[in-house]
């Protein structure tokens, strides 16, 4: 058994669920390092973003649609190399929601991706030295992977200077982008700091089991 | 000669980043993008372990992995199945179908090799 990077997928009566009188349906929160999906109509998915990216992804013949939140973790190595710890993390946040939406019946060919967040909120040193934006970063981690993997976006709204509230509807793929008003900012950010020390300490890697 | 190995995922950086890992270390590396894939480049290849994903289009890797199985002189062949799915069910099914462990993603590069290292030595 090793220790696994990834949150374990939560207990359902765990998530945070509400019911939201502006939009007049029930919303489910997503928090950094998780995903969730959904083909209730009755449900919105929401999240607040400061650096950190979220994918909305859904599959329109299915009606099935579902939101990750992640950012990348830092490193010592060079990012641009095949196989670094950061590429890993944030290869599983992506693989970890379109699985779940194709387990369900989505279809890769189909899917419809719009992404948000990569504020430039948070900054940090980069691996050379010099002062690496987070949040563009993670930008340019989700574009290169979905052109990587070929699967285009649909709409996007990253980087820029403030955190943003995203809406996402499963049943439909719509998505209501607010930005953040002052003053709601600190708390996203002493959130994404907390996050990004957790995952400085997390080892990324998932357990091996050898069957007898 | 180095052993071969089989790399089957529908996802284009994770062949990548398997490939690399192992490729560092001296294997030769073939891949697949789905299991029908797989199952063709097995015929065409002396494979001496497999890697698979298990969510892809076409054939999946629990399909794939009880059709290697069913292939003659492959049913002794290494299968591991590497994939975002951690859930025990899933696991038996997978044990069930024939492979020989579980590698729950993000994989730790030192971890995998030593697995292959261990089951194709």
């Amino acid at each position: 058994m090793t220790h696994c990077a990834a949150r374990e997928p939560m207990a359902e009566e765990n998530r945070r669920r509400w019911y939201d009188p502006t939009f007049k349906m029930m919303a489910v929160k997503v928090l950094p390092g998780e995903h969730y999906v959904s083909r209730d109509p009755h449900e919105m998915v929401v999240t607040v973003l400061g650096s950190c990216v979220a994918a909305c992804v859904w599959d329109p013949v299915r009606r099935i649609g579902g939101m990750n939140h992640f950012m990348l973790p830092e490193s010592n190595e060079q990012d641009g190399l095949p196989v670094t710890r950061s590429r890993r993390y944030g290869n599983y946040a992506m693989e970890a929601l379109l699985n779940d939406i194709l387990r369900r019946g989505g279809q890769r060919d189909r899917l419809e991706i719009k992404v948000f967040g990569g504020a430039n909120v948070l900054t940090a040193m980069g691996a050379n030295g010099g002062s690496l934006a987070i949040g563009e970063r993670n930008a340019g981690f989700v574009r290169r992977y979905l052109s990587e993997e070929q699967l285009a976006i649909t709409a996007e709204d990253l980087g820029g200077l403030h955190p943003r509230r995203i809406h996402f509807f499963p049943q439909t793929g719509k998505v209501v982008r607010l930005f953040l008003r002052k003053g709601f900012e600190q708390a996203v950010l002493s959130r994404e700091n907390s996050y990004r020390r957790q995952l400085w300490e997390t080892r990324v890697e998932g357990e091996v089991e050898l069957f007898e | 000669m180095s052993k071969c190995i089989l790399a089957v995922d529908d996802s284009k950086t994770m062949r990548e980043m398997v490939a690399f890992t192992l490729r560092g270390a001296g294997y030769k590396v073939v891949e697949a993008v789905n299991g029908v894939e797989g199952l063709s480049m097995l015929g065409r290849e002396t494979v001496d372990c497999v890697i698979t994903d298990v969510n892809m289009p076409q054939m999946d890797g629990l399909t794939l992995t009880r059709r290697i199985r069913a292939t003659p002189g492959h049913a002794g062949t290494p299968i591991l199945v590497l994939t975002t799915e951690s859930d025990q069910s899933k696991k038996n099914e997978g044990r069930a179908a024939g492979a020989t462990g579980w590698i729950v993603k993000p994989f730790s590069p030192e971890k995998l090799l030593q697995v292959v290292a261990k089951v194709c030595p």
